[in-house]
């Protein structure tokens, strides 16, 4: 909880915010945290994958304006995060100490390089994410079976009351964030039943696919009645 | 040395509020105490939507490279300087700059505001827990007003101050004013020496895990509308409320955080374990980490600022491996106090 962290912004319209994502991946963790019968290490994993999350949303957050819109000046701003992160350099450091790691100090230092990337490129999954679930919010509150996997890592299901919306994480694909990229895989369920998927380039895509989602259960549901 | 102007602009656009904070200003519901002037009740405003400070009665404001130059007496220059150097703000010709010394603070009332000079005296403040009683109006407002348990404020120590000159007085005649004068409980105005809390007040004792006193809360329970609800003496840090209650638990018991200390003392009448954080906005994270291994529950406040609260010590207990789950109070009420007191009330019907 850096002094200088943006406060994560609270509701003050409908709109689903990244305070209620984080919100609710908390609280799907401490569900799964109750299901577990996996024991203390999916349980510690499960913490730092939260704690890998939680970052990822906090500066999603924290880079959530019009400044930060340009893909340079968001890179421009990790950098200099990062760069100027003396815990991190000190870490990087220690660990290459490490005979394990070959003491690849240089090695770790150029990583570097690529973790500002995914920071970036984990940011833009975020922004969109939240884009794409406060879509589907305005679009689908009548189908309380239709959800939405975004990259297999997060679940969005409708529900009745507001937000309308719901997220939790498939910590079972978790692993995935580490190659996270703005575009994703979109896929359309009802209940375990895949409508449609596709990839999710632009805000365009993920309504477009939904739309198609939503045609089809209305169909279904006319045909059967 | 020229300062760029895209980074003259940056540097005003840091939030007021971390700027003061990190100057070392106690920034409470987005007031503090102004350093330009005597100040007894906070008249410096930051206002956040401008990101602008103000004091009404020196009539002085500015952005945050103002606030840098007015409390550090520094010119523009090393002012957006030092404000860089805290932010981590590059600016191109600054390489290599050393942070400048603190200089001579352009303060009026320097001898009196200056926080620094100030340090906590453990022997003065057990003094006055231990002579102060508790007075009653300070019973009607913990036992008829609030139906807080008496063992739980026996147990607390909570005392109460009636008569501020009569407290100022012992104090001066037991330590002498220069020692009283450094610890903060007594200060030096316009017209002499004055006791620090507001009285009427009750006196809420902070104490390290093994028991020694870290400090002091009032609590104002007069009438006197632009008197502070709650004060700290300045030469004390702020901490947790109630950390010797970790002696009686075990990892993983149940441990419920408050905000603030009626809610807290609410939770122990209910026979829960408990601790507290002064405010919404104050979170000394040192203690707060002392708590990760226990069953952490909070009942948030049912405002923007205790909602935020709650996010806010969730996320900083995920980062340390632990976890806070959230309780919900009953429709209506809008914090654990309420709560409580509604229960009491309903049982003494009965």
């Amino acid at each position: 909880m850096a002094k200088n962290d943006k406060k994560l912004t609270v509701a003050s319209k409908e709109d689903y915010t990244f305070q209620m994502l984080l919100n609710d991946i908390q609280e799907s963790a401490l569900v799964g945290e109750e299901d577990s019968q996996a024991g203390d290490k999916a349980e510690r994993e499960r913490q730092s994958k939260l704690i890998v999350l939680q970052m990822l949303i906090d500066r999603a957050n924290e880079y959530n304006d019009e400044s930060h819109r340009d893909d340079e000046k968001l890179r421009n701003a990790i950098d200099v995060k990062v760069n100027n992160d003396v815990y991190l350099a000190g870490f990087i450091f220690y660990i290459s100490q490490n005979p394990q790691f070959d003491y690849s100090w240089n090695y770790l230092r150029k990583r570097g390089n690529s973790y500002k990337e995914f920071l970036v490129e984990g940011i833009r999954f975020l922004d969109n994410v939240l884009a794409d679930i406060n879509m589907l919010a305005g679009k689908s509150r009548t189908h309380k079976d239709v959800h939405v996997v975004m990259n297999d890592i997060i679940d969005v299901s409708v529900t009745g009351e507001k937000p309308f919306v719901k997220a939790c994480v498939l910590w079972e694909n978790f692993h995935r964030i580490a190659s996270i990229k703005r575009d994703y895989n979109f896929t359309v369920k009802s209940k375990e039943c895949i409508l449609i998927a596709g990839k999710r380039k632009k805000a365009a895509d993920a309504e477009r696919l939904i739309d198609a989602a939503l045609v089809m259960l209305n169909n279904t549901e006319g045909s059967t009645e | 040395m020229r300062i760029p102007e895209d980074i003259v602009t940056r540097l005003n656009e840091l939030s007021i509020e971390s700027v003061a904070e990190r100057l070392g200003i106690d920034v409470k519901r987005h007031k503090a105490h102004c350093f330009m002037h005597d100040d007894h009740s906070p008249s410096l405003k930051f206002s956040t939507a401008k990101n602008m400070f103000f004091c009404f009665v020196c009539n002085k404001g500015g952005g945050p490279i103002q606030l840098v130059m007015d409390y550090k007496g520094l010119d523009f220059q090393d002012a957006c300087l030092w404000l860089a150097g805290e932010f981590n703000i590059i600016i191109p010709e600054a390489k290599g700059y050393v942070k400048p010394a603190k200089k001579a603070v352009k303060k009026v009332f320097l001898s009196k505001n200056d926080e620094s000079i100030y340090s906590l005296d453990e022997e003065i403040l057990l003094w006055l827990i231990e002579k102060a009683g508790l007075s009653e109006l300070a019973q009607k407002f913990l036992f008829e007003e609030r139906h807080f348990k008496k063992d739980v404020i026996q147990n607390l120590n909570i005392k109460s101050v009636t008569d501020a000159k009569k407290a100022k007085g012992s104090l001066l005649s037991t330590f002498g004013e220069e020692r009283c004068v450094k610890s903060g409980i007594v200060r030096r105005g316009e017209y002499g020496t004055y006791f620090y809390f507001y009285t009427p007040c009750l006196l809420f004792p902070y104490y390290e895990q093994d028991g020694r006193l870290a400090g002091i809360q009032s609590r104002y329970l007069g009438e006197k509308k632009d008197a502070p609800r709650f004060q700290f003496l300045a030469a004390q840090k702020t901490r947790v409320f109630n950390l010797p209650i970790l002696n009686t638990l075990r990892r993983g018991d149940k441990l419920y955080i408050s905000e603030g200390l009626t809610d807290c003392l609410a939770l122990l009448s209910s026979g829960l374990n408990a601790v507290a954080i002064p405010s919404a906005t104050i979170q000394p994270l040192e203690d707060l980490v002392m708590l990760k291994n226990y069953d952490l529950r909070i009942y948030p406040d049912q405002d923007e600022a205790g909602q935020r609260a709650f996010m806010e010590l969730r996320s900083f207990f995920v980062n340390n491996y632990s976890m806070v789950k959230r309780e919900t109070l009953p429709e209506g009420f809008k914090d654990y106090c309420e709560y409580y007191i509604s229960t009491q009330v309903a049982d003494g019907e009965e």
